[in-house]
């Protein structure tokens, strides 16, 4: 079975073809990236003008890279939800029409269950059941996986995400754009134990986040250094920068770490999956190596270049559902927010 | 030639196919909804003329000025039809369809200029004056974003759209020169269709090479 995904739910656009036989047989990706720099963060209009320039190109490329014709595909999957409204329905409205065209089924799929699934592209893949950490720029959650579909939300964040928190701290920094990345490269040069930010929600029971509070501590502890009467800019600023990014990650990381630890505990699961843009973070990748010694767990995550959105993870996610339901819908579909929890039912 | 054209850049979606000298057509207001209509009223089109999906020769689209996220839909679905189906696609102006409209509701064969003025929003119009005689339509003015006070309206025959209908400067206009006009409507899928079939071939071109047409920053 060969299936075509299309991505456009935020500023990445991605086009994959998966072959249920051959695995990923092609996979196209156009980040943004430089498009909204200028504006510190992803700017929605601009995402879709760009969406709707980018995604037959892509999917002309990917039929050639894969040495298929259109007329060769079984299905096409789609990202229905949830992201950003306009640019979820350029992907949409593309991957419909083009399935009701060739009388294909066409696959509406959860950008989350397709960043949840990732790791399952790899040789060695996790088996159900077992606990998901999704961290990314707009998630982050901890999702018991029991099966295809069949997810139940054990926490979740109550205000910013955890890639969304390491973004907001880069951009009071003064880092530049896209600030996550720059804050935990600079992370890795800096004194993690120099400063003590909070853990939030660490002496409560539960799995859920708060990552707000943290980006406040850090300005205040940032303003409060500079104030100080023997700060020298030009001597100190660059060391100052490197240890708040380092003890920032730590504060995020550890949050993380205890809270996958609390889950499993909770399940008893034997499988830790961590998935979305931060599981490339490399001090989460070798904290969670060392709780799986720990817990004598196992832990898997994706490849890196699966860990931001993507086209492979919803070209993959499609050919799974395919398997299992045809459906075949001429109604256009977005939706900006869903809940994973809701897509039980499809599977029924 | 079987032609199909659709329009989701207004408050109207509408589509509309041409088979065999017949015009079958289909439209709805229904702001926020395009998009789960678009498809359904291509298979009830494609229903009543009888004729399959592959047996479309080309189709036609209205890429804008209108709703950001409404021109984007028509684009995307007519890129994922014209792949689909391989076929050619024209893209053409909806401020145009409204000219072209108007001309049509003038019935005369005489040069006339039409001005169009349709509401974007944010106290501006969208704004264009043609020349029309016959077939040929021919542009006077660039296709604008601007304050109504901005809409150049001497001289005209005829001036249509949404414009007229919102717009204290526009509506003065109206009760000043009772011209034939039109300006509580949309444009129109099978506007678009018998505005180019006759010139489909010439004018066809890859899906690639259609974008919409914005007008606005973003």
């Amino acid at each position: 079975m060969i299936v075509l995904g299309i991505e456009t739910s935020c500023d990445e656009t991605g086009i994959a073809i998966y072959d249920t036989d051959n695995g990923l047989i092609a996979d196209q990706l156009y980040s943004q990236i430089e498009l909204h720099a200028q504006y510190g963060g992803v700017f929605p209009e601009i995402a879709s003008r760009d969406h709707i320039k980018k995604t037959v190109p892509l999917i002309k490329q990917a039929c050639i890279d894969a040495n298929i014709s259109l007329n060769d595909l079984d299905g096409i999957a789609y990202t229905a939800g949830p992201g950003l409204i306009g640019a979820l329905l350029v992907g949409s409205s593309v991957g419909c029409s083009l399935a009701w065209a060739l009388d294909l089924p066409s696959i509406e799929v959860h950008h989350m269950e397709g960043h949840l699934l990732a790791p399952l592209l790899d040789e060695d893949k996790p088996e159900f059941p077992f606990v998901c950490l999704l961290v990314s720029g707009g998630h982050s959650l901890l999702v018991d996986v029991k099966g295809l579909g069949d997810y139940t939300i054990l926490g979740d964040t109550l205000d910013d995400a955890a890639g969304e928190a390491f973004d907001k701290t880069a951009k009071l920094l003064g880092l530049g754009y896209p600030g996550g990345k720059i804050l935990s490269d600079l992370a890795t040069k800096g004194d993690k134990n120099r400063f003590k930010f909070p853990r939030p929600m660490m002496n409560r029971p539960g799995l859920d986040f708060s990552f707000s509070g943290l980006k406040t501590a850090v300005r205040v502890t940032y303003l409060k250094e500079i104030e100080k009467d023997n700060y020298d800019e030009s001597r100190d600023k660059e060391k100052l920068i490197n240890d708040i990014a380092a003890s920032f990650q730590e504060a995020i990381v550890d949050t993380l770490v205890k809270k996958c630890q609390r889950a499993i505990k909770q399940t008893s699961y034997k499988t830790l999956v961590i998935a979305g843009g931060v599981s490339a973070n490399t001090e989460l990748r070798i904290q969670l190596k060392e709780l799986e010694t720990k817990l004598r767990i196992k832990s898997y995550f994706p490849a890196l270049k699966y860990c931001t959105d993507n086209g492979a993870m919803i070209a993959f996610a499609g050919a799974l559902r395919l398997l299992k339901e045809k459906s075949q819908s001429n109604k256009i579909k977005a939706y900006p927010r869903w809940s994973l929890e809701d897509l039980e039912e499809t599977l029924v | 030639m079987n032609l199909l054209a659709i329009d989701t850049a207004t408050e109207c979606c509408s589509a509309a196919l041409w088979v065999d000298g017949m015009l079958y057509q289909r439209s709805a207001v229904k702001p926020r909804l395009h998009a789960e209509l678009i498809l359904p009223f291509i298979d009830e089109l494609l229903t009543q003329a009888h004729i399959k999906k592959s047996k479309i020769d080309g189709i036609i689209v209205g890429q804008g000025p209108g709703a950001f996220t409404g021109v984007r839909i028509g684009v995307g679905v007519v890129q994922g039809l014209a792949l689909a189906l391989n076929i050619k696609v024209v893209a053409v102006s909806n401020l145009k369809t409204l000219a072209y409209r108007a001309y049509n509701k003038l019935s005369t064969c005489e040069r006339k200029t039409i001005v169009v003025a349709t509401d974007a929003r944010m106290n501006e119009v969208y704004s264009v004056r043609y020349s029309i005689k016959g077939s040929v339509i021919s542009l006077l003015s660039k296709e604008k974003v601007s304050n109504a006070s901005e809409v150049d309206l001497t001289g005209c025959d005829a001036y249509i759209g949404s414009g007229f209908h919102v717009y204290p400067e526009l509506i003065e206009h109206k009760k000043k020169h009772p011209m034939i006009f039109e300006t509580n409507t949309y444009s129109q899928a099978k506007d678009m269709l018998l505005m180019v079939k006759d010139d489909f071939i010439r004018l066809k071109t890859e899906v690639e090479k259609i974008e919409p047409v914005y007008l606005r920053e973003p």
